[in-house]
């Protein structure tokens, strides 16, 4: 109940607050992005501009240990694994102190750090957000690209997959360090397939194959409803990624802001028919539009044998082990992201950033905590606890994670889906100014045609809706 | 004759029944909730595969001190418990003070005022809450109790509900105060408030209940674990999946036992006050 209020409350002081961080803050000249960049120039001077920005050596002429605090969104096991993972760091050196602070999920954490922002509060040094907020974070003005301390600190980034690196750019600049990467998957159970006289090992690999999978499983009788899905829009925008579509304009918000919505496209409205085909021949049930409920109630929904199939995020992956292996009659098994088509995802999740009210000494040992959680060693401590998929390609050289990765071939799933071939418009996915109205659009519109609306209605509905969304953002920033 | 008595005792007889067999399905639809989440904080994750998870085979109560404990839910409703009091106590003090000048005081302004009052009913708290938050921040106010509890000291509804069950006393009673020699507090002591006291109870719950289910003004102003109340504790314990049911299910119902148990106390006084000042024109 709460929860819900507090998301209306979120559409409130997102829109708002936002608009007037930017208006109060706004000086000077901006890069596209807006970002605080260094003038384009020689490389010494970009260099030095970046050393004075994100000075990485600092820290060893502070006094004492400095303390920065760290706003985070994580709860449950994700918030254990973190709080392991920050006392880890703090008992391992001197230098810096970090106090975690949990935050509410992403929305709240974001509206909390954007009302303090306003009323000229105090501040944390480093924030975790995920990808919905990165043009907000970009038009507060109250961050450092992280390309900075990259840039100053000489930083070799050679281990990261290119699409998660791309994922973070705005104009070729990396705005947040890459944290906690997720991926949507399908998640199924193996013995429905062997019932229905499919192959268990072969999961559909894209939404054709997902839709004759189901029809199979139903009409042998192995279940009443093949396929489960909430309302989100989360895996609606990664269907149109996999067909190399943009959902913004200007390559997806990346080169340029983001002016019009693209749901108008051929791939927006495939997906839609492909839905509402699904949904009409009773092969496909929703559970409902509602966060985390709607989401729980897709698992219970497999591990209650009502659906043999799912689609959710990688980051779930941990909590789904330990729920569902012990249910006797589910073989759970993790598959591929079934596309529209047969190109990338985008990448999704919690990114970290580094913010600007913050003196020398506290941008060192933000920059420090980064990349000490950038490390193999803890990413894969990250990613085995969690789920989530480890920022670094070397991860996959340790020991702990093969051995997890052969016991639970889930876990690798996700991994190896960031190396799928395609390119995304921009590099990335979108980049939207009010990414969650955007959103909003697009689940207005799964729910209406689950209510039976026709999906051709559906999708202009949508485009109208969100292009709303963009301007009323765009207006308020001023663009 | 008799006979027709007898058809109308039968017929007014069924329709108790009736009446009584609807009531009790409305109260098991209202309450199932409540039972199975009472079911589940018992279970093992294992168990919640099947419709067996609702039958109740023992009780088992080890995830309350996972809950207290670990999940901090402890420190939690003792903060929770104090803000919700503070906060009680000084809505009803100026709910009472305030009722009762709106009521009885003649003073310049009042009619004013009075219209002040109800013009910020509708004034949703969402549309305070940052000007609050920046005033909160300037005074240093985070992470203190004082902060959990100041923006809601005054509350237009308390203010209005009082004011209402204020003019349901006999005017005359009042006068005859006033001959006995009695003033306005001396009034309002001994005359008034006993005489509203189920409004006052009604009141009292009613804003225990909202200061309770607080979530975002408190996750606003506070950082540190020691300052949290038992709604941020509850969405720090859910995430998208898990971690266990049980133990969200045992904190959700942990949290819920004050207000159960206020209710079932105070239930007459609350349907009295709810109703008072209803008939009054």
């Amino acid at each position: 109940m709460n929860i819900h209020r507090s998301s209306l409350v979120g559409r409130f002081l997102v829109t708002g607050l936002v608009a007037m961080v930017f208006a109060a803050a706004c000086t000077g000249e901006q890069t596209p992005s807006g970002v605080d960049a260094p003038t384009p120039g020689a490389v010494d001077e970009g260099r030095s501009a970046s050393e004075a920005l994100c000075p990485t050596a600092a820290l060893a002429g502070a006094d004492g240990p400095v303390e920065i605090e760290f706003w985070h969104a994580m709860s449950a096991t994700t918030g254990e694994v973190l709080d392991e993972l920050v006392a880890d760091y703090n008992d391992g050196q001197t230098a810096v102190q970090v106090t975690a602070v949990f935050q509410g999920g992403y929305r709240d954490n974001f509206n909390k750090y954007i009302s303090t922002l306003r009323s000229g509060g105090t501040l944390p040094s480093m924030i975790q957000l995920n990808e919905t907020s990165m043009q907000q974070m970009v038009d507060s003005q109250s961050i450092i690209a992280v390309e900075h301390c990259v840039v100053a600190a000489d930083y070799d980034l050679s281990d990261h997959p290119a699409r998660l690196l791309e994922q973070y750019r705005i104009g070729g600049e990396l705005v947040t360090m890459p944290f906690q990467l997720a991926n949507p998957v399908l998640f199924y159970d193996g013995n429905d397939f062997v019932a229905a006289g499919l192959d268990p090992d072969d999961p559909p690999s894209d939404l054709g194959v997902l839709e004759s999978v189901s029809r199979a499983l139903v009409d042998t009788g192995t279940v009443p409803t093949a396929l489960v899905l909430d309302v989100d829009a989360w895996p609606f925008e990664q269907w149109v990624n996999t067909a190399g579509v943009a959902l913004v304009d200007n390559d997806n918000g990346r080169t340029a802001r983001a002016q019009n919505p693209g749901l108008d496209s051929e791939a927006v409205g495939d997906v839609l028919e492909w839905l509402d085909g699904m949904h009409d021949a009773g092969l496909l049930q929703i559970t409902g539009r509602g966060g985390d409920q709607a989401a729980l109630a897709k698992f219970v929904a497999v591990g209650l044998g009502t659906a043999t199939m799912t689609i959710a995020s990688s980051a779930s992956l941990g909590e789904i082990y330990k729920q569902l292996e012990r249910a006797p009659d589910v073989d759970l098994r993790v598959g591929p992201f079934p596309g529209l088509a047969a190109g990338a995802t985008a990448v999704g999740g919690g990114s970290l950033y580094l913010l600007n009210e913050t003196d020398d000494a506290e941008r060192a040992a933000v920059w420090d905590f980064m990349t000490w959680l950038d490390e193999p060693v803890q990413q894969v401590r990250w990613s085995m606890g969690t789920g989530y998929i480890p920022t670094r390609s070397s991860a996959s050289d340790d020991a702990g994670l093969q051995a997890l990765w052969v016991e639970r071939p889930g876990f690798r799933v996700a991994f190896d889906q960031l190396s799928r071939p395609g390119d995304l418009p921009g590099g990335g996915g979108p980049v939207i100014g009010d990414h969650l109205g955007f959103r909003d659009a697009i689940e207005d519109g799964l729910e209406a045609l689950y209510a039976g609306d026709d999906p051709a209605e559906v999708q202009a509905e949508m485009q109208s809706n969100a292009d709303e969304a963009i301007d009323d953002y765009n207006r308020r920033i001023g663009e | 004759m008799a006979a027709d008595a007898k058809r109308i005792e039968l017929a007014a007889g069924s329709k108790l029944v009736a009446r009584y067999l609807l009531l009790a399905l409305v109260a098991a639809i209202v309450l199932f909730p409540v039972y199975a989440a009472v079911m589940v904080a018992q279970k093992s994750l294992t168990e919640l595969g099947s419709l067996d998870v609702l039958v109740p085979d023992r009780i088992d109560l080890g995830s309350v001190p996972t809950a207290l404990g670990e999940a901090r839910m402890g420190r939690y409703l003792v903060n929770s418990a104090v803000v919700s009091v503070a906060i009680v106590i000084g809505q009803v003090v100026t709910s009472v003070l305030a009722g009762y000048a709106l009521a009885f005081l003649d003073f310049t302004g009042r009619r004013a005022l009075l219209a002040a009052v109800a013009a910020s009913l509708i004034i949703p708290f969402e549309v305070t809450v940052v000007v609050n938050f920046e005033t909160v921040q300037q005074l240093g106010g985070v992470d203190t109790y004082w902060a959990l509890v100041l923006p809601f000291v005054a509350f237009p509804l308390g203010i209005f509900l009082m004011r209402q069950a204020f003019l349901g006393i006999p005017r005359d009673l009042l006068d005859a105060a006033v001959v006995d020699g009695y003033g306005h507090l001396g009034i309002l002591r001994s005359v008034a408030l006993p005489l509203v006291r189920s409004t006052v109870a009604a009141l009292s719950l009613f804003s225990f209940l909202l200061a309770w289910n607080q979530y975002l003004w408190p996750l606003l102003v506070t950082n540190r674990d020691d300052r949290r109340t038992v709604q941020i504790g509850l969405k720090q314990l859910t995430g998208a999946v898990g971690p266990d049911l049980g133990v969200i299910m045992t904190a959700t119902l942990l949290a819920t036992i004050p207000i159960l148990v206020l209710l079932v106390v105070f239930e007459r006084q609350l349907i009295r006050g709810l109703t008072a000042g209803s008939v009054k024109g």
